[in-house]
Formats: C-alpha cells, sequence, structure tokens
C-alpha cells in the first residue's frame, strides 16, 4: 500500500541518505526550524497537490474522512470551525476558511513563542476540542495534510510567517 | 503476707503483659497496609480497560484520559470513593469517545 510522503518525511529522507539521522517530526528545535527554513526555497510557488491512482484516493479519501469526523468531547470536527462558521471570531480570531490554510507552515506563533508545523496545528487544534492528538507524522496526519493541501492548489506559497 | 506479694506482683506483671499485646495488636493494624475495595479495583480495571480500547481506535477524549489519571492517583491513596467516581467518568467517556466514530460526517461541501 502506498502512503503519502510530506515535505518532513522527504527532509528526513535526504538525511539518512546522506548519513545522517533523521529528525524527530514533533521536535520544532530539529525539524520545525529545517522545514521553516527549507520552505522558503518554495515562497512564491503555486501549490500544486496532484491526486491519482487508488493509493492516492485512499489516502485523500481518509484526509477528508479526518476532516469532517467530529471528534473530542466538544464533538466537532475540522469542518465545524473552518467550513460551518468561517469568518466567526473564536478566541479573539477569525475562523480562517479552508482553501489556503496550508500554504504557510511553519508559522511562528507570538502567542506560544515557538514554531508550529502544520501537523502541530492540527495536533494543538485536536487539544483544544479535548481530543488526545494522533502522532505528528502518521498516517492520519499525513493523509489530512494531502486532503487539506489539494484544497489549496493554485495558491502561492510563503514561510515562514509570523502569527499573534 | 507472703500470699500478698506474690498476688500483687502477679497483678502488675499481668498488666505489662495485657499493655504490651494491646500495643503489639495497635503496632500490627498500623502497619497493615489499607487495602482497596474489590468494587473499586474492579471500577478502575475496567476503566483502564476502556481507555486502553480507545486509545487504540484513536478516539480517546483528553477528559476521558485524565479522569483515569486521577482514578489512578485516588487508588495509591486508597481512596474508594474517588477512585470510583473518577473510574465511571473515564468509562463512560471513553465509551463516548468511541461511539463517536459512528456518528455521521458534519456537513461536505
Amino acid at each position: 500500500m502506498k502512503k503519502v510522503v510530506t515535505f518532513e518525511m522527504a527532509l528526513n529522507q535526504c538525511r539518512t541518505n546522506n548519513g545522517e539521522a533523521p529528525y524527530k517530526q514533533a521536535d520544532m528545535n530539529t525539524m520545525g526550524l529545517l522545514t521553516a527554513y527549507a520552505r522558503t526555497l518554495s515562497d512564491g510557488m503555486l501549490m500544486n497537490i496532484k491526486v491519482k491512482g487508488g493509493g492516492a484516493l485512499a489516502a485523500f479519501e481518509s484526509g477528508r474522512r479526518f476532516f469532517y469526523q467530529r471528534r473530542g468531547q466538544l464533538n466537532f470536527s475540522c469542518a465545524s470551525c473552518h467550513v460551518d462558521h468561517v469568518g466567526e471570531i473564536l478566541r479573539t480570531e477569525y475562523l480562517s476558511m479552508l482553501p489556503g490554510q496550508a500554504t504557510h507552515w511553519p508559522a511562528f506563533r507570538g502567542g506560544d513563542y515557538t514554531l508550529f508545523t502544520l501537523q502541530r496545528r492540527y495536533s494543538a487544534c485536536n487539544q483544544l476540542v479535548r481530543a488526545v492528538p494522533m502522532e505528528i507524522g502518521g498516517e492520519e496526519y499525513n493523509n489530512l495534510e494531502y486532503f487539506h493541501s489539494y484544497l489549496s492548489n493554485g495558491l502561492p506559497l510563503k514561510s515562514s510567517v509570523f502569527r499573534k | 503476707m507472703n500470699s500478698r506479694r506474690i498476688a500483687i506482683g502477679w497483678l502488675v506483671w499481668s498488666g505489662f503483659v495485657v499493655g504490651g499485646l494491646g500495643y503489639g495488636v495497635c503496632a500490627a493494624e498500623n502497619n497493615r497496609k489499607p487495602v482497596l475495595s474489590a468494587e473499586a479495583t474492579e471500577a478502575l480495571a475496567r476503566a483502564e480497560s476502556s481507555v486502553d480500547l480507545a486509545t487504540a481506535k484513536k478516539a480517546l477524549w483528553t477528559t476521558a484520559a485524565s479522569a483515569l489519571v486521577q482514578a489512578q492517583e485516588a487508588a495509591k491513596q486508597q481512596d474508594d470513593a474517588a477512585v470510583m467516581k473518577y473510574a465511571a467518568v473515564a468509562n463512560e467517556q471513553a465509551a463516548l469517545g468511541m461511539a463517536q466514530l459512528d456518528s455521521p460526517l458534519t456537513s461536505q461541501h
């Protein structure tokens, strides 16, 4: 069964091919910083995710299901906020719409004074709805990132950004 | 006279012996570790099992996980009532997390 390869996985593959140890994907001081730099090399390029073949489609559908699946004690799905309540204010922030969300990671979040990769953001969102988060770099979040990134196709990439 | 002394001596020594036995019993009671009731032990085991299952299904809520931790802490303190209370919360919320997997997807556009 073919699986999604994220940018972080590709970076680790490059490291191991060159005799270096892989970084832990949840470690913002190593993988976070490397990703923050490496993604700037794509600044201005357009998101271009393709879904071709049975394996890719299955991963895409799995990511889509995750996006619309309720979870946590608050019983929210990702879509509850980012589709159904787009534009409303939650915790002093406007809820953003789905297209464009995947284009600007990692982000340095001023409120937390730390770097957030996209999957770390998924983990934080899951915790906010009181669900135990999945593994960063695990299959669930990889498939979610695949689906999520596809919906930003055609939009320019921009890293790394600052958010309050 | 002699028999009177013997009687007094016997009373004094028997007092020491009885006192000593009493102290021994108290010390043994103090050293004995209190045991969690069977009901609380069973409730904790059930909660641990439910949380493990929800974890395996990737459907665990943080509230269920923290209730289980509180139940385990209460078990260390041999607090039956608290174990039962937190284990029930962990058990119920683990079950709700797993049931949530079957709920319909939210709106798709």
